[in-house]
């Protein structure tokens, strides 16, 4: 089934600057896509126009089987709070509250009772190892920590969808490779959806699917090999939008066999 | 939720403890000002009000059209008898007393000075009035009241007159004719004001002799009641029961505030100034309030941005917002009323004398307008002074609810 679908959108902020040019791509339930790509190459506003925090110029965004231009802003103010989580490359938690109770912020926008809230953060918490930083403010916690804690802020509402703006960016490599785990871990365990936006090597390499973005079009679209112990490419491998040689061999030795 | 997100407000507000505690500080100090100035103002107004009662007219006096504009001796009531009937058996009434005032010369061996002699009722009138009560020489009035007067301490200090002291009134009559009788000085009165050298107490019917007036003939009948409230429906009663005599201009009713009307528009100015007083402290409590929660949401941009992109509703946060102005507010409501509170017992005990402010004794038309006051807690002034805060607040949140309904939630986010 899929989440999230982008047809023809088109992102203009300014008749000079253009955000993003025929964008078209669709997410199905489960994957853990990363869109890739340098500053400035639309990533963050391909987020945003999937959450709805902003709309395209033209062109139909679809998250849930439903066109986000169609729904009215209190609607979807509760599409977000119910199926969507965000991760932030600045962590963005907030700084008065204690870890748990930034944790238990998306549940209390859908009033879950106090006990069951506080039960949820807690496992959320235990879920990214921070159980002993519960009563922690974020000024308490380093940066690898924060970002744990914003990862149960996202997951504990159990989304459909996450999406995460360059959540390693503020990582050194150690926390970055723990962070990656854990999401890869997360999606293996909860089927969750995520979308990332990185140029970060290590967090297209954990990717299983890359849109890659240059000037607001995406330049390619392709699926990870899955982990084979040579170098050798399977014949299930997506193919890219724009083939390369190894792709080209594929589908010549597909055609030889058939 | 309601917990979670009150805990959240509260702990928004401490975030920057040096500028919530500045903010609180000036409500604070606003709302002690504004409720013990008013209550200091309460009290103040209602010492003069007392004292023009006590001192001068009571509540109502009863008088011959237009006597209270031209003080003229000739305008009296002669027939005052079925209204002091009236008087004596109405309810509210607690006390009243005729009087007869005829301006004069008293002189004595060594001086002279023109007065007014005040004609009184020896027994009734100390109910009315608090005049026997400032003697310091003598008595208010002996046994047998004939030929016996009482004047004011600068008065005989003019005659070099004592208690005991042989002196001579002349007068002329509203007939014209020159009426003189001779007098002993009964007692000697203190008050501080202008009555002390101005006006001299005689009994009721000697004055009528000197102002050749009926024998039962009366410029004023001031009257005291029960109770203050009371003024207009006695009025009414009166106005109904003595409605030929008031259409065919023999008498008229008027409450002090129309005979003390010098006093009147002192109090409302008074009231007036107050008024200004208060919207200024309330435009500086405005200001601390506006500044403080400006300064604080503007911070906090990116924050509302990560809040929509949750999926706060932008009326949620302006809820949010709302919540932690108020309750700064009440923090320094609380404050400011405790404070108010505190002062205004301790000067509810010992006094609060404006002397200090003040070169000389007040006295407005011939009311004392003492400098110390002893405010009482009056609470509907700290409820009124509260609901105006909180209302205020309630506006001042406006700018910053406006500042929330135009963020766009991308540009927030990526806001410093």
């Amino acid at each position: 089934m899929s989440v999230l679908e982008f047809k023809g959108v088109d992102k203009e902020y300014c008749a000079e600057s253009s955000g993003l040019k025929k964008v078209s791509f669709r997410i199905e339930q489960g994957e853990f896509t990363a869109l890739a790509g340098p500053s400035g190459s639309g990533k963050t506003t391909i987020l945003n126009l999937a959450a709805g925090l902003d709309f395209p110029t033209r062109g139909c965004v679809t998250l849930i089987g439903r066109d986000l231009s169609s729904m009215k802003r209190e609607e979807l103010d509760y599409l977000r709070r119910n199926n969507l989580g965000f991760i932030f490359q600045a962590y963005n938690l907030f700084p008065v509250l204690t870890a748990i109770e930034n944790v238990e912020y998306p549940l209390a926008l859908q009033n879950v009772p106090a006990k069951e809230r506080r039960e949820r953060a807690h496992a959320a918490l235990t879920e990214v190892g921070l159980t002993s930083y519960a009563s922690r403010f974020p000024n308490q916690l380093s940066g690898g920590q924060q970002q744990r804690v914003a990862i149960a802020r996202a997951m504990v509402s159990a989304p459909k969808l996450v999406f995460a703006d360059e959540p390693t960016a503020n990582l050194d490599s150690k926390s970055a490779d723990k962070l990656l785990d854990l999401f890869s871990s997360l999606n293996e365990t909860t089927k969750t959806t995520f979308l990332f936006s990185s140029h970060d090597p290590r967090v297209l390499n954990s990717a299983k699917r890359v849109i890659s973005l240059m000037d607001g079009t995406i330049k390619d679209d392709y699926w990870k090999p899955l982990e084979k112990k040579s170098n050798e490419v399977s014949y299930l491998d997506p193919i890219r939008s724009e083939p390369n040689e190894a792709d080209l061999a594929r589908i010549k030795s597909a055609y030889e066999l058939i | 939720m309601k917990s979670y997100f009150l805990k959240l407000c509260w702990k928004n507000i401490w975030r920057n403890r040096r500028r919530t505690l500045i903010t609180v500080n000036a409500i604070g100090l606003g709302v002690m000002s504004l409720v013990a100035l008013r209550n200091y103002y309460d009290c103040f107004h209602e010492q003069v009000i007392q004292n023009v009662i006590r001192y001068t007219n009571g509540h109502l006096v009863v008088s011959a059209p237009g006597y209270h504009d031209n003080r003229n001796t000739s305008s009296n009531v002669k027939d005052p008898k079925a209204i002091q009937t009236w008087l004596t058996e109405n309810k509210d009434v607690k006390a009243w007393s005729s009087r007869v005032a005829v301006n004069g010369l008293l002189s004595s061996a060594r001086g002279s000075a023109n007065i007014i002699f005040a004609g009184v009722d020896a027994a009734s009138e100390p109910n009315v009035t608090q005049f026997s009560k400032n003697i310091v020489e003598g008595k208010y009035f002996g046994a047998n009241v004939a030929k016996q007067i009482v004047i004011g301490k600068k008065l005989s200090e003019l005659l070099h007159a004592e208690v005991g002291s042989k002196v001579v009134a002349l007068t002329q009559g509203v007939d014209g004719s020159i009426g003189n009788e001779l007098f002993y000085v009964a007692g000697i009165f203190e008050t501080q004001s202008d009555a002390d050298k101005g006006v001299a107490f005689i009994p009721i019917n000697e004055a009528r002799l000197l102002a050749s007036l009926p024998n039962q003939a009366v410029n004023q009948i001031a009257i005291v009641l029960n109770e203050q409230k009371d003024i207009d429906r006695v009025k009414n009663a009166f106005i109904k029961t003595f409605a030929s005599d008031i259409d065919s201009k023999k008498v008229e009713i008027l409450p002090w505030m129309e005979v003390q009307r010098h006093i009147r528009a002192m109090i409302e100015l008074d009231k007036a100034v107050n008024r200004l007083l208060m919207i200024i402290i309330l435009c500086v409590a405005a200001l601390g309030i506006g500044n403080s929660i400006l300064m604080s949401i503007m911070e906090r941009t990116r924050e509302f941005g990560v809040m929509m992109a949750i999926g706060t509703r932008k009326k949620e946060i302006i809820s949010m917002v709302t919540i932690e102005t108020l309750m700064i507010s009440l923090v320094g409501i609380v404050l400011g009323n405790a404070l108010a509170v505190g002062i205004i017992t301790y000067f509810g005990k010992v006094g609060f004398d404006l002397k200090w402010l003040t070169a000389q004794k007040l006295v407005i038309d011939g009311t004392i307008i003492q400098t110390v006051s002893y405010p009482t807690v009056q609470w509907s002034n700290s409820l009124s002074v509260t609901c105006v805060i909180l209302l205020l607040t309630l506006i001042v949140a406006i700018m910053p609810a406006r500042h929330i309904s135009k963020l766009n939630p991308v540009q927030a986010l990526r806001a410093n």
